[in-house]
Order: structure tokens, then sequence, then C-alpha cells
């Protein structure tokens, strides 16, 4: 695995409950990465399989740490790229919380690690604007952003 | 000196004029950036002061590049209580528009040494703005 890791902190005013919530139930996931559904069932060991709206496999992976609602951490797989890890930690501070995400395994000057920080920032993003104002992050301007990049 | 450069994105459901204004205008960083009052005409060259409240100046900087709702570079330096100047940095809002929201990226230029502190000032900062813009209140930061 590649060394390079992408870190990404932002604070939410949530409860840690239902911030696990949002990272680990599938009607939430699919409003904010990007319309995609994930089939799992959370438990470490278990297989995680990403599906994006278009029908097309997304990243794959196996659940390595689950401690409902401070840490999950889970392998992810992108054929034809080197297996990177992903790690979420929720921590407490009063009336919010923060989501930290690591996403290990990338070497910073590639055109994947652009990508994949554009990526987590709309996804992160995206989980506040649930979590605080009930409704979602528009899908199109979200795609926009990917079109641009692409 | 050595020096190091924080980068932090995020996603904000505004317009990018809208964002501006809040970089902008005291009536919004007093909100998300822990009590701090701005005042500058934010033309090129033009100095910029920063200060709470009570009126006391606390940092100052100066006016790089400003294009509303699409750029804002400005220098800063800290004022000790005895009115010496500290250390420069250099920072940039750009912003970019996507659909019905924007994407505020921001640049921190600055001394290594203070790396942790400017990065977690950022995303705390930014995600309050975020929450301001988007539910009408900053988050209760310490």
């Amino acid at each position: 695995m590649k060394e390079d890791t992408f870190v990404y902190v932002t604070f939410i005013k949530t409860t840690a409950e239902k911030l696990w919530e949002a990272l680990t139930n599938s009607e939430f996931i699919e409003k904010y990465w990007f319309g995609s559904t994930f089939e799992t069932d959370w438990k470490v060991g278990s297989k995680i399989i990403e599906t994006r709206d278009t029908g097309e496999p997304g990243f794959h992976g196996e659940i390595l740490e689950s401690e409902p609602p401070r840490r999950l951490v889970y392998s992810f797989v992108v054929p034809g790229r080197e297996a990177s890890k992903v790690t979420y930690e929720i921590a407490s501070h009063g009336q919010m919380v923060t989501l930290k995400v690591i996403h290990a395994g990338y070497d910073k000057d590639s055109a994947e690690y652009k990508s994949t920080s554009n990526g987590w920032s709309a996804i992160m993003s995206g989980i506040k604007t649930l979590l605080e104002t009930g409704k979602p992050l528009d899908k199109d301007s979200i795609y926009d952003l990917f079109g641009r990049l692409n | 000196m050595e020096e190091k450069e924080v980068v932090y994105g995020i996603f904000i459901k505004a317009t990018p004029e809208k964002i501006w204004d809040a970089l902008t205008q005291s009536e919004f960083t007093r909100k998300y950036f822990w009590g701090t009052n701005v005042e500058s005409d934010w033309k090129p060259g033009s100095k910029i002061r920063f200060f709470s409240d009570d009126g006391t100046t606390f940092s100052e900087g100066e006016v790089i590049k400003a294009e509303r709702g699409k750029i804002l570079s400005q220098s800063e330096w800290m004022i000790g209580p005895d009115g010496k100047k500290g250390g420069e940095s250099v920072i940039t809002f750009e912003i970019e528009k996507h659909g019905d929201s924007s994407k505020l990226i921001v640049t921190h230029v600055h001394s290594a040494k203070d790396h942790k502190k400017a990065m977690h000032g950022w995303e705390m900062s930014m995600s309050s703005l975020k929450s301001l813009l988007e539910t009408g209140e900053a988050l209760q930061l310490q």
C-alpha cells in the first residue's frame, strides 16, 4: 500500500449517534455519496460493495473495524488501483461532533489523490448539510464539480 | 524560515457572491471567526484591519487580489500589544460555482511550526461558515 494519507475534518452540529446512522444507513449514504448504494451489514469481516447510480460497480472492500458510534474502518478497492483503507473517527464536543476521515494508501503527487481529495470534501460537506438542514446538497451541483474535473 | 501550506476545500449551498460577502463583512466574520471584525475597501493594495468588538486591532493585512465571487488573496500579520508586527502569512480564498452550490478553497501559506494550529483553525471556521450560510446559525466554537 502506498504511504500518503488524505485527512479531512468537519465540525457538524449533531450527535455522534446520528452521524453514525448517516455513515451506515444506505438511504442516507445515497444522498451524499453521489447516488450510490452500499451493500453490507457493517459487521467486521463482512464485505462492502458500492453500486453507482448508473448501475456500474464502484469500490468494494471489507469491514475491518466497527465501533458504533466512534470508529469505522474498511478497505477500499477499485479495479486497476492499489488497495487503500478508509477510517472514520467521530468525537463529541458539546453540541457538536467532529468527523475525521483518513484515507490511507495514496501517492500525494498522483491525479488520483487530487480527485480523492475533491471527492472527500464533497462527501463530507454533503453529510454536514444533510444532518444540519435535513436536505442533501444538490446532486447536479456535485456532478458539475466532477464533470469539470474529468 | 520554513513555510508550509494548508489547503481546505468545502462545498457550500450558497452563491459565490454570498460567500464573498461572508469573507469580507464583519456581520458574518464575527459569527464564524471567533468574534473577528474586518475593515477594508477590498481593493488590491489596500490595508485590512482585523479587530475585536472593543475596537482593539489584533492583526493587519493587505489585499493582494480581489474579484467578488471569484478570488480573495490577502497577506496578514499579527500586531502585538506593544504594536510590534508579527510574522506574515498569505491566505487565498478561491470560489467556484457549481449549480446552486459553490466550492470554497482556502490556501494558507505560513511558517511550518504553526501548521497543525492553522489546519485546525480552518477546519473549525470553515465548518462554521458553512453552517452560518446554510442554516442561518454559526457553530458554537470555543
